[in-house]
C-alpha cells in the first residue's frame, strides 16, 4: 500500500478485508470517513489512517423488502445510518439480530458494533 | 421575472405500452402548441427534462431525438438530467435562456418511459440517483432512503403510519378528479395500511408508482407573450439548491435542507410569503416526501405536516391545496417529466381550466421538484 494512498477505494478494501478505518487530519486531528480530498473542518489535505472503534449509535433505520436485482437472495434485510462514536456517519447493513423483533430491538438510539460480514458489505450489530 | 408560461401540455399517464419516449414527448409538445396556437418555428430552442432514458430504453443522445420527432428538427435542443428533478431543470434553463435576451420563445419538455422494464430493474435504474459507492452498495434502494426519513420523523415528531396514509388517500382522491392521471380510483387508509410492505414502514400505496410519461410548457418572454394568449402565467421565481447526495451526510434526516433554501430564495425572488401561495405542486414520490415538502416549505412547523395531513388541511379546499392534481403518487411520477408536469398543473389551475379539481379562486401557485433523496431542490413560483 502505498502510505500517501487515503482513496475511497483504499476506504472500502479495509471494510472488505474486515477493517474500519478512516482517516485522521494531522492538522486538527478531525476523523474523515469516507475519504475526501481536504478535511472538512479545516481544508488540509495531510492525513494518516486510523482504526475505528466501530462504536457507534443508530439514527434510524429501515427493512428492506423489495431489494435491488444484486440481494434480491438476502431480503428482508436491514440498513441504517449509523453515527460513529469518533463523529463520521454511515450507511450499512444492520446484522446480528432477529429480524422479525426489529421494532423492538432497533430502538433510536441502540448502540451498534462493526460487524464485518463475509459479503464485505459495510455492516453494524447491535450491542444486546 | 420576465418569463411567461404560454401554452401547456400532458400526456396520459400510466402503464402506456405501445408509447416510446419520443412518441410521448411528440404528443405532449403537440398539445402545447395548440394550447398557444403556435407553429413549431415560432418556437427558438428546446430543453428536455428526462432522468434516464439510457437505462430505460438504451437511449442516449435524447433532446435532438425528441425534439425531431416533435416537429422541432434543427433547432438547438438539450437534455438536463438531475435525477428526479430533471424536468424542473429544464424549466429553470429555459427561463434562463429567455432571460439571457438569446431567446423570445423556448420550448421546456419532460419525458420518462419506465414500464418496459420489469420492476425489479426499473428499481435497480433508479438508484443510481443515490451514491452508488456507499448507499446502493449496501443494499439500499429509493424507497428504503425515504423509509429512513420517515422513521425519523416518526422518532422526532411522533408521525405515524395513518399520517403517511392520508397523503395517499388525498392524492388518491385528486387523481380521480384528474383525467390525465395514472390511478384513477379512490383508496382509504386501511388499504394503505394494510398493503404489501416496500420497505418498512412504507407500504406499496406510500410509494409513488412506475409511470410512461410527457409534458410540454412553452416559454415566451413578457412582452410578447400577449401575442399568443390572454391568460399568460407569470414566472415570478426560480430556484435550485443542492445538497449531499448520500442521506447519511446530511445535517438533518427530518428535512431537506435543499429545498428548505431553495423556498427561502424563491419567496424572496417573488416577493411573496407562504401564507400567500394558494396551490403547490409538491415532490410527492413517497407519503413522507409531501409531509416533509410542506414543512420545508414553510405551510406547516416541523412536525405539523403529519397531523395537518390528517386533519384535511391539504385537500383542494383546505388552507392550501397539495397536489391537486393528484401529486406524483396517483398522477404518477415518470421521472424526468414530472417537474413539468407540475408545472403545467400550477398553469391550468392559474388559468382556472382544472374542473373538477379547480383550486378556488387560484392566484399564487408553486412547483416543488426534489432529486434524489434531496440532494437537488428546484422550486418555481407562478402568478395568474
Amino acid at each position: 500500500m502505498e502510505t500517501d494512498d487515503f482513496s475511497i477505494k483504499r476506504f472500502l478494501k479495509y471494510i472488505s478485508e474486515g477493517e474500519l478505518k478512516g482517516l485522521k487530519c494531522n492538522k486538527c486531528s478531525n476523523i474523515i470517513a469516507p475519504p475526501r480530498l481536504k478535511c472538512n473542518i479545516c481544508g488540509s489535505s495531510e492525513f494518516k489512517w486510523v482504526d475505528l472503534s466501530g462504536k457507534s449509535r443508530l439514527l434510524t433505520y429501515t427493512i428492506i423488502h423489495v431489494p435491488p436485482k444484486k440481494f434480491a437472495s438476502e431480503s428482508p434485510y436491514a440498513i441504517g445510518i449509523v453515527q460513529l462514536d469518533e463523529g463520521p456517519r454511515l450507511e450499512a447493513r444492520i446484522t446480528g439480530f432477529d429480524i422479525n423483533k426489529h421494532a423492538q430491538i432497533l430502538k433510536n438510539g441502540v448502540e451498534l458494533v462493526f460487524e464485518p460480514i463475509p459479503s464485505g458489505i459495510l455492516s453494524f450489530k447491535p450491542l444486546i | 421575472m420576465k418569463v411567461a408560461v404560454v401554452g401547456v401540455g400532458v400526456t396520459k399517464f400510466g402503464k402506456l405500452e405501445n408509447k416510446t419516449s419520443r412518441e410521448l414527448f411528440a404528443e405532449a409538445v403537440d398539445y402545447a402548441l395548440k394550447d398557444a396556437d403556435m407553429a413549431p418555428k415560432d418556437i427558438e430552442s428546446v430543453y428536455v427534462g428526462n432522468f434516464t432514458a439510457d437505462l430505460f430504453e438504451h437511449q442516449g443522445h435524447l433532446a435532438p431525438l425528441m425534439a425531431d420527432y416533435a416537429g422541432l428538427r434543427g433547432l438547438p435542443s438539450t437534455r438536463f438530467e438531475s435525477a428526479c428533478a430533471s424536468g424542473a431543470a429544464a424549466l429553470r434553463h429555459g427561463i434562463l435562456a429567455i432571460l439571457s435576451g438569446l431567446y423570445d420563445i423556448v420550448l421546456v419538455g419532460g419525458v420518462e418511459k419506465m414500464t418496459d422494464l420489469p420492476t425489479t430493474e426499473v428499481t435497480d435504474a433508479l438508484s443510481i440517483a443515490a451514491d452508488n459507492l456507499f448507499e446502493a452498495s449496501v443494499g439500499a434502494t429509493f424507497p428504503g432512503e425515504y423509509a429512513m426519513i420517515a422513521k425519523a420523523h416518526m422518532d422526532t415528531y411522533g408521525t405515524t403510519r395513518e399520517q403517511l396514509a392520508s397523503v395517499a388517500v388525498k392524492n388518491h382522491h385528486n387523481g380521480f378528479l384528474n383525467p390525465k392521471a395514472h390511478f384513477q380510483k379512490e383508496i382509504d387508509v386501511e388499504k394503505v395500511l394494510n398493503a404489501p410492505l416496500i420497505a418498512w414502514p412504507l407500504g406499496l400505496y406510500d410509494c409513488s408508482p412506475i409511470s410512461d410519461g410527457a409534458a410540454a410548457l412553452i416559454l415566451a418572454r413578457e412582452d410578447v407573450a400577449r401575442k399568443y394568449t390572454d391568460t399568460p402565467i407569470h414566472i415570478v421565481a426560480s430556484s435550485q439548491a443542492s445538497d449531499t447526495v448520500s442521506l447519511f451526510e446530511r445535517d438533518s434526516l427530518t428535512s431537506l435542507k435543499a429545498a428548505k433554501i431553495a423556498a427561502k430564495t424563491a419567496y424572496e425572488m417573488a416577493g411573496v410569503s407562504s401564507k400567500q401561495i394558494n396551490l403547490a405542486e409538491v415532490h410527492d414520490c413517497f407519503t413522507i416526501a409531501e409531509i416533509i415538502a410542506t414543512e420545508d416549505l414553510g405551510f406547516f412547523q416541523p412536525g405539523e405536516g403529519g397531523p395537518a395531513a390528517e386533519q384535511g388541511l391539504t385537500q383542494i379546499d383546505g388552507d392550501i391545496a397539495i397536489n391537486p392534481s393528484g401529486g406524483l403518487k396517483a398522477k404518477g411520477h415518470p421521472v424526468g417529466c414530472t417537474g413539468v408536469a407540475q408545472a403545467v398543473e400550477v398553469s391550468i389551475q392559474l388559468r382556472g381550466e382544472a374542473g373538477k379539481r379547480q383550486v378556488s379562486g387560484a392566484e399564487i401557485g408553486l412547483t416543488h421538484n426534489i432529486g434524489g433523496s434531496g440532494a437537488t431542490a428546484i422550486i418555481h413560483i407562478f402568478r395568474r
